[in-house]
């Protein structure tokens, strides 16, 4: 059963149309001869699918539908917070898919979808059809399961930083003002969530900062899994630069000339089995306490809520738990004919929700449509996900995929032995290399998004 | 513009024999999910990833195998080649040689 509001969200028309008749209403792309395909967000699954179905077919209407006129990119900020960038250094303009490519942009809001009569409202009044729509809309945070945390306790106390934007610089603030021997608690989410080496490169990051300018700080990460992306390769850099003791339960591929140290280093890892599951917070206190019952202080608190997909995935009807489900040979979803899901918010099986894999994703149902649009079958599909992090300025870890369509059971599967973590008996050049490649990767991939 | 989205295709059906149920991948397809990296079209606007537009075919198809067979170490392109089949490679080499070459501007 729908809720009235989303009901309503839905069947616009009924009231809208009253307004459209009177003329009030200016209608965009009706009554054009060119397929119109419309994208509702100018992220990176947004801005990616925008270019690529201009350069497949110039001749197709493409039109993106995004509240902002500057995007901020989330890859890149946790250089904010060590203050290697700056916030200006993550805005990205709309100017060269624009001019270079004839995409058309409104920035305005969208307050209805009828999948219907496929007709967009937005919130200035304007309608917008389309033949085929693309949203790509990213994520939203659930904010409960903690007790004593809420959006805002995350606003003024304990920020997330996990969109790039105000929150960036309020933890940027916190930790420039935290005292030198003072202790920072990054807890992350559980899986599946926005960028998973996220949080332990900012950890990696910031540790690297603290070396020089707090070398009495700690890292404690408060993990509610047991793993994550690179664990290994992260803690065995970890290891190498801020002194981590390696947990005995990581220990294994581990290289015979790790460092054994009795105290804890800079960063220290608790695993949820060790009791590093959040349950409450206090934010007058500036505590948080373990399901274990253990109750630390933190001078900063970066607690990083789970996720699932964003309120405009949920208000269009277009998810069943937390994500948009998908048929993965087009990206269309499996609820609403002719609107096609991409980037965090959608079901996308093996492939984590990383900007790399919006990008690809973006690629995939950019020459989907345009076969559907010609007329033609959709081709068989791939995908990958590659993504850099820097444990250290000069000291780098990847982790590769390569997605595939498994036409039995509609999932995407990773490629058979291939893709995976930076191998733990690399050469220090091999991990210098790896972070001279995040800092040419950024730029390509910035520039095959939005240039 | 079409990028030869269609004529990749019939030249990369040509080259893989199409398997029972999954078709096979062509070139263009192949190579767009190297662009993230390697640049759009091939072209790297940090070089210190190489572009790949306008590689010759040969090379291309040589070295993907040298990474894919480990007689070639790079970092992340060992694990990424041993993804492919040698009809894929081929077809990511002709769709790259394809592209115009990169020119310093």
């Amino acid at each position: 059963m729908l809720k009235p509001d989303r009901r309503a969200f839905l069947k616009f028309l009924a009231a809208g149309s009253v307004m459209s008749s009177a003329g009030l209403a200016p209608s965009i792309g009706f009554g054009q001869s060119s397929p119109h395909v419309v994208i509702i967000g100018g992220g990176t699954g947004g801005a990616t699918a925008a270019k690529y179905l201009k350069m497949g077919d110039e001749t197709i209407r493409v039109t993106v539908i995004e509240a902002n006129q500057v995007y901020h990119r989330c890859y890149g900020s946790n250089e904010v917070l060590t203050g290697h960038s700056t916030i200006e250094d993550l805005a990205i303009t709309y100017d060269a898919l624009k001019n270079k490519y004839g995409v058309e942009f409104v920035f305005d809001t969208v307050t209805g979808v009828d999948p219907e009569t496929r007709k967009i409202a937005l919130k200035t009044g304007a309608i917008v059809t389309y033949d085929r729509l693309i949203v790509s809309p990213g994520i939203d945070f659930i904010w409960d399961g903690v007790d004593g945390y809420n959006e805002e306790v995350a606003q003024n106390a304990m920020p997330h930083s996990w969109k790039a934007g105000e929150q960036t610089l309020l933890l940027k603030r916190q930790i420039d003002a935290m005292p030198d021997n003072g202790t920072m608690i990054i807890v992350p989410p559980v899986n599946p969530y926005r960028c998973p080496p996220g949080p332990y490169e900012r950890a990696s990051l910031l540790s690297e900062v603290f070396q020089k300018t707090k070398p009495k700080a700690k890292i404690l990460i408060l993990d509610p899994k047991d793993g994550f992306t690179k664990d290994k390769p992260f803690m065995l850099g970890w290891n190498r630069l801020y002194d981590f003791q390696i947990p005995e339960s990581k220990m294994d591929g581990m290289p015979e000339d790790i460092n054994t140290f009795d105290q804890p280093g800079m960063i220290e890892w608790v695993a949820r089995s060790a009791g590093g599951k959040v349950a409450a917070v206090d934010a007058q206190a500036m505590t948080v306490t373990t399901e274990f019952g253990d109750t630390l202080h933190g001078d900063v608190i970066n607690i990083i809520p789970p996720q699932k997909a964003a309120k405009l995935a949920f208000d269009m009807d277009l998810v069943e738990g937390n994500w948009c489900p998908i048929n993965h040979l087009t990206m269309e979803s499996t609820r609403h004919p002719n609107i096609h899901v991409i980037g965090d918010s959608c079901v996308a099986d093996v492939m984590p929700k990383s900007g790399y894999s919006a990008n690809t994703q973006a690629k995939v149902v950019a020459a989907q449509i345009l076969h559907l649009l010609h007329e033609e079958e959709p081709e068989e599909p791939t995908w990958s996900n590659v993504c850099f992090s820097r444990v250290s300025s000069e000291y780098g870890v990847s982790v590769g995929g390569i997605y595939r369509l498994d036409h039995d059971t509609g999932k995407i599967i990773s490629t058979k032995g291939a893709g995976g973590v930076s191998p733990l008996d690399a050469s220090h050049q091999f991990n210098r290399l790896e972070a001279l490649y995040q800092e040419a990767w950024m730029e390509n991939f910035v520039a095959d998004t939005f240039g | 513009m079409r990028l030869g989205f269609v004529e990749l295709s019939v030249l990369a059906c040509a080259l893989v024999p199409s398997a029972a149920f999954s078709q096979s991948l062509n070139g263009a397809m192949l190579g767009n999910t190297c662009a993230g990296c390697h640049g759009t079209l091939g072209h790297a606007e940090n070089a210190k990833i190489p572009p790949l537009a306008g590689l010759d075919a040969a090379q291309f198809t040589a070295t993907m195998r040298a990474y894919r067979d480990g007689s070639q170490s790079g970092t992340i392109m060992n694990r990424v080649a041993r993804a492919y089949s040698d009809a894929e490679i081929d077809a990511m080499a002709a769709y790259f040689a394809s592209l115009p070459k990169q020119t310093n501007e």
